[in-house]
């Protein structure tokens, strides 16, 4: 009995030993920082991967440039006229209660006193900017023929630039990267100037909205003094702005 | 006999509570003598959102991986790509970021296979704000300065998606969508950011450079040394021309500097499909994969 009660009494407070053992190996706290520090750089270490000198694995998963590169110019123009009709119309019915609607408008590059006109006559897609008084007057266009950005400052406190590109990537990373961008396409609605799709992502140095018409990609990138004003912290202003949308090269045709 | 009986549950429970306290002593004996760590196996590679209590599992006296090789073996070169200074070049998984510094973001595409590396020197890609000298650095118990020799060593960590502020599409939960790349010492103003390939400066504002390709991709060079640019507005550069030296401006566009650490944040945005004929998204990406490539392509001599 005493054997018996012993034996139980021992595997019980084994039990209760290793127990306590892990227990305590679960937490932490005691440790200072140094110690946590030195443990957590040397998990690090313990997962990182080297490289060898001789015949090393490839790197990654490589994009491949998309064959696919035409502007649908019948189809800048098409959108160009049906803006200029909503423009109209709106005009028409209801005098200056409401504010223009969303639209694309042609305007001319020697406009714009900054504006470089052959920039914007070398670039080979249509060439995108947002409207506003202060950005027309301090609008610059750079051109590299397949794409272009155009800079300006908004507002007080907000810088922009809205690029274009007509090449494309297909991404290699297909498992991970295509799940993200479903989600993000869920996220879309339709943006009133262009009639197309748009999508604003936010991170700390700018806030981006893309969207894709007439074959190109674009996107238009606002940089706000503070990440929390709510100009950059909320859609309604970078919307507002791709909103209504100068066409700098409205006569433009295919090459 | 029922008082025998008593006597003797007396005797056991009297046992029992003395071999508890040793085996409480011993498991916390053990516990120590371990560093205080799990001895658990399967805790090499955690998810890149642990909690910082969950990570760290590794005793302190293991070797470090860079050691593998005795110290007495000849001083033939080692099998592993070492850098200049002859330090074996590691680098952590895309998307594993530091405890509780952000979801990440996994991303393994190479966006760019023939891109030159934006440093002349070796660098070190790792978190500015969660490590020593960094405003979070005491979650993971690294407090100290930024010139901690620690921050300036490999293996390199991937920071895209480190946690910010506010949510967004691409991070759920972070914001940062570059990556911080530390110069090859902490002095700066010294160290060379150069184009990775030929390009347009197309903007030059408060604290970045923004360089873009025919193709239509954009990199973002910031916290340059701004008064001392070796490039500007509008100029065409070609793969391998100085942009300006690694320092740590940061301006808010009435010019009032913010604080930061002397780094490069490098930015990359790609005009891209997830397969042909699809229509394009033009966002930043995350060019973790292709900054590694570029390393590797570097250190080879290529
Ligand atoms: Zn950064």
């Amino acid at each position: 009995m005493n054997k018996l009660a012993f034996a139980a009494a021992f595997t019980a407070a084994m039990a209760v030993g290793a127990a306590s053992f892990f227990a305590f190996a679960q937490t932490d706290e005691s440790a200072s920082p140094p110690e946590r520090a030195a443990r957590l750089q040397a998990a690090l270490e313990a997962r990182a991967q080297t490289r060898p000198r001789l015949a090393p694995p490839r790197l990654g998963l490589p994009a491949k440039p998309a064959e696919e590169d035409r502007i649908n110019w019948t189809e800048m123009r098409t959108a160009l006229a049906l803006s200029a009709r909503r423009d109209t119309s709106a005009g028409q019915t209801t005098a200056a209660v409401i504010a223009r609607p969303p639209g694309m408008r042609a305007a001319a590059a020697e406009n714009f006193k900054t504006v470089v006109t052959r920039e914007v006559n070398v670039t080979h897609l249509p060439v995108l900017a947002p409207e506003g008084s202060r950005i027309a007057q301090t609008l610059k266009v750079y051109s590299l023929g397949s794409s272009y950005s155009a800079t300006a400052e908004v507002e007080k406190g907000v810088a922009m630039r809205m690029s274009g590109a007509r090449k494309k990537l297909v991404i290699g990373d297909l498992r991970s990267a295509r799940t993200r961008i479903a989600a993000m396409r869920k996220e879309s609605r339709t943006l009133g100037s262009v009639d197309a799709p748009y999508l604003v992502t936010r991170s700390e140095s700018s806030t981006d909205l893309t969207f894709a018409k007439f074959g190109a990609g674009y996107v238009l990138s606002i940089m706000c003094d503070d990440p929390a004003d709510a100009r950059c912290a909320e859609d309604d202003f970078i919307v507002k702005l791709a909103s209504n949308l100068l066409l700098l090269n409205p006569e433009a045709e295919g090459e | 006999m029922a008082r025998n009986r008593t006597r003797q549950n007396g005797n056991a429970a009297g046992w029992l509570l003395i071999i508890i306290l040793i085996a409480l002593i011993i498991g916390g004996y053990l516990w120590r003598q371990n560093g205080g760590s799990s001895p658990l196996p399967g805790d090499g590679a955690p998810p890149a959102d642990e909690t910082p209590a969950d990570d760290g599992a590794l005793d302190d006296d293991a070797p470090p991986t860079d050691d593998e090789t005795p110290d007495d073996e000849p001083a033939d070169e080692p099998e592993e790509l070492t850098d200049i200074d002859g330090k074996v070049f590691s680098y952590l998984p895309v998307g594993d970021l530091l405890p509780s510094s952000g979801p990440g973001f996994v991303d393994e595409t190479v966006y760019r296979e023939n891109i030159l590396f934006p440093t002349e020197d070796p660098v070190f890609l790792n978190s500015q704000v969660y490590r020593f000298g960094g405003g979070m650095g005491s979650v993971n118990g690294m407090e100290g300065s930024q010139c901690d020799a620690r921050n300036y060593d490999y293996p390199w960590q991937d920071t895209f998606c480190e946690h910010r502020d506010r949510n967004q599409p691409l991070c759920p939960g972070g914001g940062h969508e570059g990556l911080d790349i530390r110069p090859h010492t902490c002095a700066k103003n010294v160290h060379w950011a150069v184009a990775v390939e030929d390009g347009r400066v197309i903007d030059i504002r408060r604290h970045w450079v923004t360089i873009q390709t025919p193709d239509g991709t954009i990199y973002n060079y910031l916290h340059l040394n701004m008064g001392e640019l070796s490039v500007s507005e509008g100029q065409q550069v070609l793969r391998g021309d100085r942009i300006g030296k690694i320092s740590n401006d940061f301006f808010k566009s009435d010019g009032t500097p913010v604080a930061t650490t002397t780094h490069l944040h490098f930015e990359m945005y790609e005009n891209y499909v997830e397969s042909p004929g699809a229509e394009p998204l033009f966002t930043k990406v995350n060019p973790y994969m292709t900054l590694v490539a570029a390393y590797d392509r570097m250190l080879r001599g290529e």
